[in-house]
């Protein structure tokens, strides 16, 4: 019998099932609102929380504005310095969201590059790549940032760290996301180059340039980006774990990790909105990108596996 | 081929299955309708789409969702299949009906040694201890042909050819002595010197042990070689049914006809091959009237409007206005002469005022 | 014989074409223990030619090695060993990118999965014209597109299927596309692997006539790869029979078919499914032996009823007899009785037959 004929991603099917799914679009909704707020951060929030001069002591540990003690001047209360928790929390947002893409964006383009360069060359190449990939997956992906991130403390000087704080971050969880990706593209490209459209364009006389990326890269993105997606999480779960350790994000430029461990330590003594919003978004936003990532690798599984 | 007076063991009644879809239901078959006798090969001719893998489908109960019958019955002696809930549908399955599939490669599980599947199998449907189970597997081993089945029966599957493996899939499903077979392209995986030794096998053991099999195919010439009699299925219905012998040395149904035509044989080559425009329509895109119109050199205006019943064409049924009896001077086809390197043929068309 | 009736320089011209693999284990115990010596003789020794605009068709079943001889000659796959050469330009056997560039644009091929011969994510324009940009023809995008519109007229596709997605198309216009894409670069020999066996019977024969059209009209070779007897008595002047790895005979299409030598062809004949009734088959073993471990000698000695102690042990060669080239001792030593053939002519008393054109087409 024929197989049935293959849909493109970018099916109105696609939609149709989207709109049809209260998860998906609630979560798209919730994920959406966060980051929308993160962007624009600079003019939505009320104070800068890094504008040391704005920040005052006498403000320090008010309570949200709905409890007795607290005003709308400072809407979800301050912390042990006086700085605005929610101005806080949407530049911590950002921070957070802008290191979790960026690992991730460079996971997939690593990860994708070797894991196509593997799968056509096979050979020595993949065998290196695969064993790379092996010693890589034997760490988890914790202890790779802090590995990372220790040599960077002793490699850079003092003042130079807190500006590549964040770089360095990044390269660490992007150094032990990137596997996946090549493991995937690895085995999809093995199975594309087998099919004969590869091959007519081999016979064409086509270089193997053009084949990886004009053929091979389009028909193997598909599963890279499910992943990517439900990585975004994960990564921003790990800058936040990270972070909260003490050694991601210095506190000048706290994301939502620092947020929780400055808060952490007030919330024996009652102030416990200063760990508990920046938690409640952290939380929002991972299960979101989450749910929308699982809701994806769903919908577009069974239609990737029939062709 | 003599018909067997058996009673039909297995019933198909205007089985219809639809694809639920946003755009509304597609009709994928309609109207099916056949029975088979026990010792009886029933071959069911068509091309991809036509729609013959989804009746077999749906008579072993494994339609993938959302597949769905829609209307029709099918009885397995009496009984009926189509309704029953899934753990009632799993039960039958192996014991009465067997199944058949293309590819041995996949039928079969490459983890386990062909004697371990045979047992699972056997021992799930029949009440018989480990010793008796394996007495009764070798037994199925040299009744399907496989030579020393005490060696075979330790092999894995990738130790098998192609031939030995369908052998055991056929072994597999005539395991607890099912009633029914349903054998969907069981030879088109295999090379063909080993596709005559298939087929004659299957041919022998459904006259064995009494067995309706339904055997699904594109090829007429499998049919010809296996099925007592066949039914032809074109855009989800059925066009043409009757003895094997008759639909391929007389079809009826102009698309049968063109169909055995379009067979390429050994023995007068012409320029061309024989070929039919166009394509079989899509699910969705049946045209109105006879589903075979736009493609039929003898179609005039009922075709375009009515959509043909089965009626009584020769020794064969087709649905066809060309065997409305009386008069339809309007079918009348051209004349050919076909004329090949050796041999001419000089055909002449059907006059419609057969009955 | 050995070459083909146009007496100029064949198209093609293969010799002694040879491709073993070897059984690999992977890297690490390779290094510890001394490597597995199997070796999988898939193309042993074959050799045949074309002539310019001939349909000569290679026929055997699975693991003959027709389709390794296809790779090798197109380049998809280098040969152990042996000669390739094509219109008298040596292929190096080496398949360095130099020599590959006679084979561009000269040769193409067509394969037999319609549903995987063309990327999902192409629209159908760019996959015919990929030949032309690679070839560097008609670097004007405006010609291409041009030369686009000829192509999907000539394998009679409607000119604005170009702009559509492979997955809107049946398995037969898709192989139409195919097609197109082959002709593109104006080919004078086409490879086509079974590029008809994933069809219904319907389309078979549809674009097996339009290749016929296309060769008549463009002058194409075509080496022609099937398993089916029947599709290549329609297409092929003339036959070489594959049996693991070798060939074992080559003649006219109707000389091989009206007087088939070898026991296997004999065999491959009987075999094919017929609509005549039921035809008494010879007893053969229906085991096709392991291509790892080959028998000795001629390879086809423990399915042959003719076989004798010379079989067993010497590998016949290609030898012409009556007109066609057949290696078996058998036949060399005139042991073989003269078989009537095997099909007789169609009866004239076929009933019901329709004019092939559908009205209003």
């Amino acid at each position: 019998m024929a197989p049935q004929p293959r849909r493109r991603l970018r099916d109105s099917d696609l939609l149709w099932r989207f709109r049809r799914s209260p998860v998906a679009i609630g979560a798209v909704t919730l994920a959406a609102g966060i980051i929308l707020a993160a962007l624009m951060a600079p003019w939505l929030a009320p104070h800068d929380p890094r504008d040391l001069a704005s920040v005052s002591l006498l403000d320090a540990s008010d309570p949200p504005a709905w409890l007795d003690g607290g005003s709308w001047q400072y809407p979800l209360g301050t912390d042990g310095q006086g700085r605005d928790v929610l101005s806080a929390i949407l530049f911590g947002a950002r921070l957070s969201l802008t290191v979790g893409v960026a690992a991730v964006a460079i996971a997939v383009v690593v990860g994708v590059g070797l894991g196509l360069l593997a799968g056509w060359r096979g050979g020595i190449a993949d065998s290196a790549i695969m064993r790379l990939a092996d010693v890589q997956l034997s760490f988890p992906a914790i202890l790779i940032a802090l590995l990372i991130d220790g040599v960077a403390r002793s490699v850079l000087p003092r003042h130079a760290q807190s500006e590549t704080a964040a770089a360095v971050l990044i390269a660490a969880i992007a150094s032990s996301f990137w596997v996946q990706y090549a493991r995937t593209v690895r085995g999809l490209t093995l199975v594309e180059r087998g099919k004969e459209y590869i091959q007519a364009a081999r016979v064409s006389g086509v270089r193997p340039a053009a084949i990886v990326l004009g053929h091979l890269l389009p028909n193997v993105m598909g599963p890279v980006l499910v992943l990517a997606t439900i990585n975004l999480a994960l990564a921003i779960l790990t800058e936040a774990t990270l972070s909260f350790l003490g050694v991601g994000l210095p506190p000048t430029q706290p994301s939502l990790g620092t947020l929780i461990r400055v808060g952490d330590d007030f919330l024996l003594s009652g102030d416990w909105w200063i760990a508990i919003f920046p938690g409640l978004v952290l939380a929002g936003l991972i299960l979101s990108v989450n749910l929308i990532g699982d809701w994806l690798r769903e919908t577009l599984d069974p239609r990737l596996r029939g062709t | 081929m003599m018909r067997p007076r058996a009673e039909p063991l297995l019933r198909v009644d205007q089985l219809r299955i639809e694809l639920p879809t946003r755009r509304g239901a597609l009709v994928a078959v309609d109207q099916v309708t056949f029975a088979i006798a026990a010792g009886e090969v029933l071959g069911l001719i068509g091309e991809s789409g036509a729609g013959k893998s989804l009746t077999g489908a749906a008579i072993i109960g494994m339609l993938e969702p959302p597949l769905r019958v829609a209307a029709g019955e099918i009885r397995l002696a009496g009984r009926r299949l189509d309704d029953l809930p899934d753990k009632a549908m799993q039960r039958l399955r192996g014991r009465e009906i067997g199944a058949i599939f293309q590819d041995p490669l996949t039928s079969l599980d490459p983890l386990y040694t062909v004697g371990a599947q045979l047992i699972e199998t056997i021992r799930t449907h029949l009440d018989l201890g480990v010793a008796e189970a394996r007495r009764h597997a070798l037994d199925l081993l040299r009744e399907v042909g496989i030579a020393g089945p005490e060696q075979r029966f330790h092999h894995y599957p990738h130790q098998l050819s192609g031939g030995m493996r369908q052998r055991v899939v056929i072994a597999l499903a005539l395991a607890a002595k099912p009633s029914c077979i349903i054998a969907d392209e069981p030879t088109t995986a295999l090379d063909v010197s080993v596709q005559g030794h298939i087929l004659a096998l299957l041919r022998r053991l459904c006259r064995e042990n009494a067995a309706a099999v339904l055997l699904v195919t594109h090829d007429l010439r499998v049919i010809a070689q296996t099925a007592d009699r066949a039914a032809v299925m074109y855009a989800g219905r059925i066009v043409e049914i009757g003895p094997a012998r008759a639909i391929i040395d007389a079809p009826q149904h102009p698309y049968t006809a063109a169909l055995m035509q379009a067979i390429p044989r050994i023995g007068g080559r012409g320029d061309r091959m024989r070929q039919i425009e166009g394509t079989m329509p899509r699910l969705g895109e049946v045209p109105q009237g006879c589903p075979f119109h736009p493609r039929c050199p003898s179609a005039f205006d009922r075709c375009r409007r009515e959509r043909p019943e089965l009626m009584p064409a020769g020794t064969s049924a087709a649905a066809c206005w060309l065997f409305a009896g009386g008069t339809a001077a309007a079918g009348v086809g051209e004349i050919s002469e076909y004329d090949a390197a050796g041999s001419e043929m000089v055909a002449t068309l059907a006059k419609a005022d057969r009955v | 014989m050995f070459d083909s009736p146009d007496k100029a320089t064949p198209l093609l011209e293969v010799e002694g074409l040879r491709r073993h693999f070897h059984a690999r284990s992977p890297m690490l115990p390779r290094l510890v223990r001394r490597p597995s010596g199997a070796v999988v003789k898939a193309l042993d020794g074959v050799s045949f030619t074309i002539g310019r605009g001939e349909t000569l068709a290679l026929v055997g079943e699975s693991g003959s090695g027709k389709s390794t001889a296809a790779r090798c000659i197109v380049g998809l796959d280098r040969p152990t060993a042996g000669r390739i050469v094509f219109d008298g330009q040596d292929l190096a056997v080496d398949g360095s990118r130099r020599t590959a560039a006679p084979r561009r644009g000269r040769m193409q091929m067509i394969f037999q999965n319609p549903y995987a011969s063309l990327d999902p994510r192409w629209r159908v324009r760019d996959t015919i014209a990929e030949p032309l940009r690679a070839g560097g023809l008609l670097r004007n995008a405006a010609q291409r597109r041009e030369r686009v519109a000829e192509l999907l007229h000539q394998v009679r596709l409607a000119p604005s299927d170009g702009e559509r997605y492979p997955h809107e198309f049946s398995g037969g216009q898709r192989q139409r596309i195919a097609i197109a894409r082959a002709i593109a670069a104006v080919p004078e020999l086409i490879v086509c692997d079974e590029p008809t066996s994933a069809l219904d019977v319907s389309v078979q024969a549809q674009i097996l006539n339009l290749m016929k059209d296309l060769q008549r009209r463009f002058g194409l070779a075509y080496l022609f790869i099937s398993h089916d007897l029947a599709v290549v008595y329609q297409v092929s002047d003339r036959v070489g029979v594959v049996y693991l790895g070798r060939l074992v005979e080559l003649a006219d299409c109707d000389r091989l078919f009206a007087h088939p030598r070898h026991p296997y062809t004999r065999l491959l004949l009987d075999a094919v499914p017929s609509l005549e009734e039921n035809r008494a088959r010879q007893p053969l073993a229906d085991e096709p032996p392991d291509p790892i471990a080959p028998p000795p000698g001629c390879s086809f000695h423990p399915r042959c009823p003719f076989a004798a102690e010379r079989c067993r042990s010497e590998i016949p060669l290609m030898k012409p007899t009556e007109g066609s080239l057949v290696a078996c001792h058998a036949v060399e030593e005139g042991r073989l009785p003269t078989q009537p053939a095997p099909w007789p002519p169609l009866a004239p008393s076929a009933r019901t037959v329709f004019s092939a054109r559908a009205r209003g087409r």
